[in-house]
């Protein structure tokens, strides 16, 4: 639980930050700090612990960020539940495939939160602007996926918590330096 | 059994947080429903210490965008400057021929009067931290219920209607802006007095819905409210038309509209230290006599 609640704090911090950024720099240019270290979370913690993360992450950036409370943390779940069960049949603890996975989840999240918010609307309804502000978001989470996860991965061998349930199935013809990372 | 939950345990824990999450998302939007709330000790809590932070992080970005500002804006000043003083003789002329004219019909004393009426204190609030989501538009403001400030209070600038105060703790105050796809403000087209609703659209423009001859809305056309929503006072300015959908085949004709206030630079905004009856007693206090004094406790900016 220590490496849940380090990251709950660097989380929120992230967050507080990015609010403040927000009056210099585009959102769209932002990254989503609560889905890229949710996720994060449910590649390296444990269930409960990365739960942990979920909820604090997500109730806090509804309350920082003025949506429905409750709306942040429905959103990550969809994104969360797709990491644990991917992560367990797949070699997502590598630098690439974790700025793939999350550029696969962003849209996911914003579909979620689209349908959370208002069922007849969605995406479409915010039009082009909203897709390219999509897109971008989307390769800024892409892009800082793998720093994270160095993070992540560390706070949680400092703690000595790293997910130890994790299958481990290697990548098809996996490179020697998969295996070492088990 | 206990192998059972144990194996069990982070699917039910999943369960319970989205539906923990699921009923938190039922309460707050009853509340923001009824008009907003204060917020619990725990959110509150966040709250108190995001703003202060939120101020700190700010304020050296606010430094610097200040700088370029006025760098930008002293390019080109002289010809801007000429341009606005021809302005100002041209709107002072028109203002005497205005005051010509309402005195001559009787109708200064009642615009005074009017006036006197309408005045209502206000709180002078920065805006410490915004929304990042595209799906919704909110702020956080550095002044909460100690300086005055309730959930349903309209927030404004000095161009027109900002938003409604949301959420309160005792140092900082959530707001929600008249762009967030879920505002809705009773509007009034100044030119022909034809009522609308003006809703947001989470982008940079306003809609106005209203029901009336096409005629009655044109571009250029200013938006003020009409003081029939309850929440805001009657003439602050929403708006100003940018485009009508002529063809629309619907009993609901739409306009689009520019908002007045600045939302691109919303830095210092007020808050109007007033809320409506309705909003007082779905508050559980006592409504406002007609005609009240603004309260007295709170610090008014003129």
């Amino acid at each position: 639980m220590k490496s849940a609640l380090a990251l709950v704090a660097i989380g929120a911090l992230a967050l507080l930050v990015e609010g403040a950024l927000v009056f210099a720099i585009p959102a769209a240019l932002l990254p989503n700090v609560a889905l890229v270290l949710s996720v994060s979370a449910a590649l390296y913690l444990g269930g409960t612990p990365a739960l942990l993360v979920l909820a604090a992450l997500g109730f806090a950036s509804d309350l920082l960020g003025g949506s429905p409370l409750g709306l942040g943390v429905l959103a990550l779940l969809v994104p969360f539940a797709v990491t644990r069960i991917a992560n367990r049949s797949l070699e997502l603890r590598h630098g690439a495939s974790e700025a793939i996975l999350l550029a696969l989840l962003t849209p996911v999240a914003v579909v979620a939160m689209a349908v959370l918010v208002r069922p007849e609307g969605g995406v479409a309804s915010h039009g082009l602007a909203a897709l390219v502000g999509l897109a971008l978001q989307t390769g800024v989470n892409a892009l800082i996926a793998p720093p994270t996860c160095r993070m992540v991965e560390a706070v949680a061998s400092a703690a000595g918590e790293l997910d130890p349930t994790r299958r481990g199935v290697a990548w098809i013809g996996a490179a020697p330096w998969a295996a070492s990372r088990r | 059994m206990r192998d059972i939950l144990h194996r069990l345990r982070l699917p039910l824990l999943f369960a319970g947080l989205a539906v923990l999450a699921a009923i938190s998302l039922l309460a707050d939007q009853r509340a923001l429903q009824a008009g907003g709330r204060d917020l619990s000790w725990l959110s509150g809590g966040l709250l108190e210490v995001a703003a202060p932070v939120q101020r700190v992080l700010t304020a050296p970005l606010e430094l610097i965008r200040d700088a370029y500002r006025r760098y930008v804006d002293l390019l080109g000043v002289r010809d801007e400057n000429a341009a606005l003083r021809a302005r100002v003789a041209a709107l002072e002329d028109e203002g005497l021929q205005l005051r010509e004219a309402l005195l001559a019909s009787g109708a200064l004393e009642q615009v005074a009067a009017l006036r006197a009426q309408l005045e209502l204190s206000m709180l002078a609030t920065e805006v410490v931290g915004q929304d990042v989501s595209p799906w919704f538009r909110s702020v956080v403001l550095d002044r909460g219920r100690d300086h005055g400030l309730r959930a349903g209070m309209p927030i404004v600038t000095e161009s027109g209607v900002v938003g409604l105060v949301t959420a309160t703790t005792p140092h900082a105050a959530r707001a929600m802006l008249i762009l967030d796809r879920q505002s809705a403000v009773d509007g009034l087209v100044q030119r022909s007095r034809a009522r609308g609703i003006v809703r947001g659209t989470g982008g940079a423009e306003l809609e106005f819905e209203y029901t009336g001859p096409p005629e009655e809305v044109q571009v250029g056309d200013l938006v003020i409210t009409s003081g029939y929503g309850g929440v805001y006072p009657k003439g602050i300015r929403i708006g100003e038309v940018v485009s009508v959908a002529r063809d629309a085949p619907y009993l609901v004709r739409r306009a689009r509209l520019a908002p007045a206030a600045g939302f691109e630079r919303l830095e210092r905004v007020f808050a109007v230290l007033w809320r409506s009856p309705t909003l007082e007693l779905l508050a559980g206090d006592e409504p406002p006599a007609v005609g009240a004094a603004p309260r007295a406790d709170a610090k008014a900016v003129p």
